[in-house]
């Protein structure tokens, strides 16, 4: 609704942007309508739920936990994904994963002792590739050549496989279970390559916070600027005074926030605080001084819209609810809340399911809208889940629910009666009282330091971008391609390529493991080239008056904050490593995984590949006339599959050393399941694999995360359900929404 | 392109086929019969169910059924093996059938033995209710009726002669005792499966005689082992006071131990049933020791049971239950044991 303001720059062009199909959509609007949305706001959710009901949840013991979980399911539910986006299943990758390793160690293991084929692991290691890849091409060229849904093609390959691996292991050893890895020739080698892994213990570095915040902050700052970049107009000529008032205020910031590191005093914390505000805030209004177009007032929609008054009263309700559920609730008690076991719980229960059955069949009849059976599930669901809760965690929980969806009412009320700059500011000033609320009541250092902390930061930016919105004029039309990019990317590359050479070596003497040298040699490789991108992107910022910088800061911007985490994640320090007994490992499955993750969308966002991945899941002979290989395309994605099961399998297999008959037995639905939370469409044409691999690591947040809040797990089940149809709907609603605006 | 990869599998089948062919002659010496059977059911079923035509001799003139609610596992393959051992024993033919927890086709198949003109038939009551018929038709054909592994509750009722197995809360009882003598404080009880009556019982068991807290949870499925050994963990380090894990099957314990180090955590466990694995560790110390049920007697004992009744005319257990565990298996006996394991006898 924005998007059409007039400009100087674009005021020749303004009539066809009027067009839907050419209007540029802002870059929070774009990351709105993107497939993994709700994935994406799911996994903030269950991350931060289980955060604050449990203390290890959070650490890098947690994350190494969950990511574990997540990197087994989502090391098949990333290519599941990419084959779904093709327009097909494969019911045969779940029991694929046992199979290969169950191969593997028929195939290796010692014959008169443990009844296996006694081939090196030399041999059977590449021969159980072959046979996933073998299974891949039967799958893919069965279902081209019949024209039959893959879901049967499938589902008979699964049956096969399953009853492959216990009849085979049945008649090699006697047993359901093939044993022995361990003792094949080769061994070493191999474990090297598939069972190795990251210990955080044995990786000190003393300054490894330092780092971690830098990133932090640098990264924030990146990003925020690339948003802005993305969304305001550039000025013609840069106003140098803009700059200078923006680089006092961020010398005034820095100072505060040294200041404010280095002073332990309430009192002083005030003061540097307020100062590290203000000077953030400046800097922002002076950059955007400096580079925007200033912003014209858009006049206030003169019509009546009667939902506005709709959302206010529903917005003010739940602020309302939020603040009585704060003042009411008991913030000392730790006991459940468990309104099951008395009689006003089973009445409730009783009320609730009644009502949702007697709403239902209303609805159906088109009596009361659809969304009132909900209300009904709402009350019948609330005994089962207080069950499970402690009375201060529900009172957070539901404070939470109720502020933020009372936030989000007023906004929508605000932005249509054009008052959003007012209400984000008044928001910021909100949350900056929330966070002194926490602060005086909480009594773990979790919510008094880190949650107050992170209140304040994201008061600072709502705080922050309102000032930008005032002052800046919104872009009318999408930015330019980059231009000074490539040479950029060149130079990195080649840089980064030696340094990952160098680093290849070096590691490669160590012999830790062929392929951890390699992934190591490509994370420090690619840190090189990604330090000079960085660099360049810096000065195609402030030196030249290119306007397709945007896009590069925001990678930039997010490269620097994940490096951030890693660092975090990955380094201890040796202060952390006397204090702790546990041992933190991320294992090469957890490696492969990110890295899927990352080549996924790198090939469905930017291969040729990709595009027919879409274009055969869209339509197959539509796809096939204008020229795509369809035919070879899905085959090929089939066998990418199996080549995912067979890693899969190998990393499950030199963990275990032993693997059940029916290990991955179900599996390929969970990698369905994960796609579609990740914003797959059944159908087939469109999806997401970063999306994929974020519901992986909801799955295993979810999974972990029951253990560490050490609540029931008879109630496991439904909490997963409960959360994934909300991240599926949250998806659905958030991007009818955005499309709809647009 | 295409013929090449056409190629490429012909020959892996090829190659498949050798080896499953050549360790084929190696491996089943020690066996007293060729268990050829156990390929075929690759084309049936997710879980296939199998029959087993035990060696036909001359000699006798008996039949005798052992039809069981049993899967395919490591623990229903050794009841087989005993069976088998049992019918050379008595020089008898024996038929073996699992249903793989399907009690309609376990009460057809007990029908069917009745029509065969059985001299004595065995069946595990995992659903007592399914198999209610077709077990007191047996008992009206006079045909001697005897229950093993699960029905310990139901077999009077049913007219069996008597049941020959483990209470799953006798066995939790012992591990309880166990945890006792070896000092832990608070046991968390790991299930495999959410939904298992036998499961349960058993940490009820543990529960009943064990002096300190029991907390019982599902830690995930056999099929995902990775995220068994993650929620352990993850269990362990929500609640610190956790000091001793008792998994309620054989792999439990062996993620519990890589857990309890991914925790950081010195742990006393204890197991069920039997793997070369587990058992490994119990000699090494890692895990205290393992429940086994004994399972060898569970299909050994019926058929010397009902081949006694049916030649001899005795019947054993005088209306009491024959329990064969919990016994169990800890650093003493485990070198022992293990090479029995190897064999698939334990």
């Amino acid at each position: 609704m924005a998007e059409v303001t007039t400009t100087n720059d674009s005021a020749d062009r303004s009539s066809p942007a009027q067009d839907e199909r050419l209007a540029h959509r802002g870059p929070v609007q774009q990351l709105l309508t993107r497939p993994e949305i709700g994935a994406l706001i799911g996994a903030v959710g269950v991350w931060l739920l289980f955060w604050l009901v449990s203390a290890p949840f959070g650490t890098a013991g947690g994350t190494a936990n969950y990511l574990d979980v997540a990197a087994i399911l989502g090391l098949m539910a990333v290519p599941v994904a990419l084959l779904m986006i093709g327009g097909e299943f494969d019911l045969s990758s779940g029991s694929m994963t046992g199979a290969t390793a169950v191969i593997v160690i028929l195939l290796s293991s010692d014959t008169a002792e443990l009844g296996g084929a006694g081939l090196s692991l030399h041999l059977a290691v590449p021969l159980s590739l072959t046979f996933a890849l073998a299974i891949g091409w039967f799958n893919g060229t069965l279902v081209d050549k019949t024209s039959l849904p893959s879901f049967i093609v499938t589902l008979g390959t699964f049956f096969i496989l399953i009853g492959a691996k216990l009849g085979f292991t049945k008649l090699f050893t006697n047993k359901v279970i093939a044993e022995g890895l361990d003792k094949s020739g080769g061994y070493e080698f191999w474990n090297n390559i598939f069972g190795a892994s990251w210990i955080r213990n044995g990786h000190v570095w003393d300054n490894r916070d330092w780092a971690w915040a830098g990133l932090l902050i640098i990264g924030a700052v990146v990003l925020i600027l690339g948003t802005m970049e993305l969304a305001y107009a550039r000025r013609e000529n840069p106003n140098m005074g803009g700059y200078l008032v923006s680089a006092i205020g961020t010398a005034v910031g820095a100072i505060g926030f040294i200041l404010l590191l280095d002073q332990d005093g309430v009192g002083s914390n005030w003061v540097f605080g307020i100062i590290t505000g203000a000077g953030v805030l400046v800097a922002v209004a002076g950059w955007c001084l400096a580079r925007y177009q200033p912003a014209e007032r858009e006049p206030a929609p003169t019509e009546h819209d009667p939902r506005v008054v709709k959302f206010l009263i529903a917005g003010v309700v739940a602020i309302v609810g939020a603040i009585l559920i704060a003042a009411v609730m008991d913030s000392n008690n730790s006991d459940r809340l468990d309104f099951l076991t008395g009689t006003p719980g089973r009445a409730m229960l009783a009320i609730g399911i009644g009502a949702t059955g007697v709403l239902a069949v209303l609805a159906a009849l088109g009596r009361v809208s659809v969304g009132y059976p909900a209300i009904g599930a709402l009350i019948a669901l609330v005994p089962a889940v207080s069950y499970m809760i402690t009375v201060q965690g529900a009172r957070a929980i539901l404070f939470g629910v109720l502020a933020i969806a009372g936030v989000v009412l007023l906004s929508i009320a605000a932005r249509r009666r054009g008052l959003a700059e007012l209400f984000t500011l008044l928001t910021s000033v909100g949350i900056v009282i929330l966070a002194f609320f926490v602060r005086s009541e909480a009594d773990s250092r979790k919510l008094r330091v880190e949650l107050f902390t992170a209140l304040l930061l994201i008061a600072l930016l709502l705080a922050a971008s309102a000032f930008a919105r005032l002052i800046a004029a919104r872009r009318s039309s999408a930015p330019p391609p980059p231009v000074h990019g490539p040479l950029a990317r060149q130079i990195g590359t080649v840089l980064g390529l030696a340094a990952g050479l160098v680093s290849l070596i070096l590691e490669l003497a160590d012999s830790d493991g062929v392929l951890y040298s390699i992934i190591m040699a490509v994370a420090k490789g690619g840190i090189v080239a990604f330090a000079v991108f960085a660099l360049a992107t810096l000065y195609r910022t402030l030196f030249t008056h290119d306007e397709s910088v945007g896009r590069s800061l925001v990678f930039v911007g997010l490269g620097s904050v994940m490096l951030g985490i890693a660092a975090k994640l990955m380094f201890i320090t040796s202060e952390e490593a006397a204090a702790t007994q546990a041992t933190t490992r991320f294992g090469v499955g957890v490696m492969l995984f990110l890295a899927f993750a990352v080549l996924g969308a790198w090939v469905l966002a930017r291969t040729q590949f990709g595009n027919w991945i879409f274009a055969v899941g869209g339509n197959k002979e539509a796809s096939r006339s204008v020229g795509v290989p369809a035919a070879r395309t899905k085959t090929t994605l089939f066998m990418l599959v199996s080549a995912s099961a067979w890693i899969t399998g190998m990393v499950i297999a030199f963990r275990l050393n032993s693997v059940q008959a029916n290990v991955g037995d179900g599996n390929e639905f969970r990698y369905i399941i994960v796609a579609v939370v990740g914003g797959c469409l059944l159908t087939g044409g469109y999806g997401s694999a970063i999306g994929a691999a974020i519901g992986a690591v909801i799955w295993g947040m979810i999974t972990s995360g029951i253990g560490f809040a050490t609540w029931n797990s008879d109630w496991r089940f439904l909490v997963l359900g409960a959360l994934l149809l909300v991240a599926v709907l949250v998806n659905n609603y958030v991007r009818s929404q955005a499309e709809k605006v647009r | 392109m295409r013929k090449l990869w056409k190629l490429f599998a012909l020959l892996l089948a090829f190659t498949l086929v050798v080896a499953a062919c050549g360790n084929d002659d190696d491996t089943s010496e020690p066996a007293p019969s060729e268990p050829t059977e156990a390929a075929a059911p690759a084309t049936e079923a997710p879980a296939p169910t199998e029959a087993v035509e035990v060696d036909p001799t001359d000699g006798c003139d008996h039949t005798y059924h052992v039809i069981t609610h049993g899967d395919s596992g490591t623990f229903w393959s050794v009841v087989e093996v005993a069976v088998r051992a049992a019918a050379a024993a008595i020089g008898c033919d024996v038929v073996y059938f699992g249903s793989n927890n399907d009690a309609l086709r376990q009460a057809q198949e007990i029908e069917a033995a009745i029509a065969a003109g059985s001299s004595g038939i065995a069946i595990s009551l995992a659903d007592p209710a399914g198999v209610q018929s077709a077990a007191e038709a047996v008992v009206a054909a006079g045909i001697p009726l005897y229950t093993l592994n699960s029905g310990v509750n139901n077999y009077k009722d049913l007219g069996a002669t008597t049941h020959i197995g483990q209470t799953e809360t006798v066995a939790g009882n012992g591990a309880g005792e166990r945890f006792n003598a070896l000092g832990a404080t608070h046991v968390l009880c790991a299930r495999q499966e959410q939904t298992n009556v036998a499961l349960e019982e058993r940490c009820n068991g543990l529960a009943e005689t064990f002096g300190g807290q029991v907390t019982s949870e599902f830690v995930g499925l056999d099929a995902t082992p990775d995220e068994q050994q993650n929620t352990i963990a993850a269990i362990l380090q929500g609640d610190e006071s956790i000091d001793g894990v008792l998994g309620v099957g054989p792999n439990l314990p062996l993620r519990a131990l890589a857990a309890g180090e991914q925790a950081g955590r010195d742990l006393i466990i204890g197991g069920f049933d039997l793997s070369s694995d587990l058992i490994d560790q119990i000699e090494q110390g890692n895990v205290a020791f393992t429940v086994d049920q004994q399972q060898y007697l569970q299909g050994y004992l019926p058929v010397i049971l009902m081949h006694l009744q049916a030649t001899n005319l005795n019947t054993a257990g005088g209306g009491l239950p024959i329990l064969t565990g919990p016994g169990f298996v800890d650093t003493a006996n485990a070198a022992d044991v293990k090479a029995l394991v190897s064999e698939g006898t334990r």
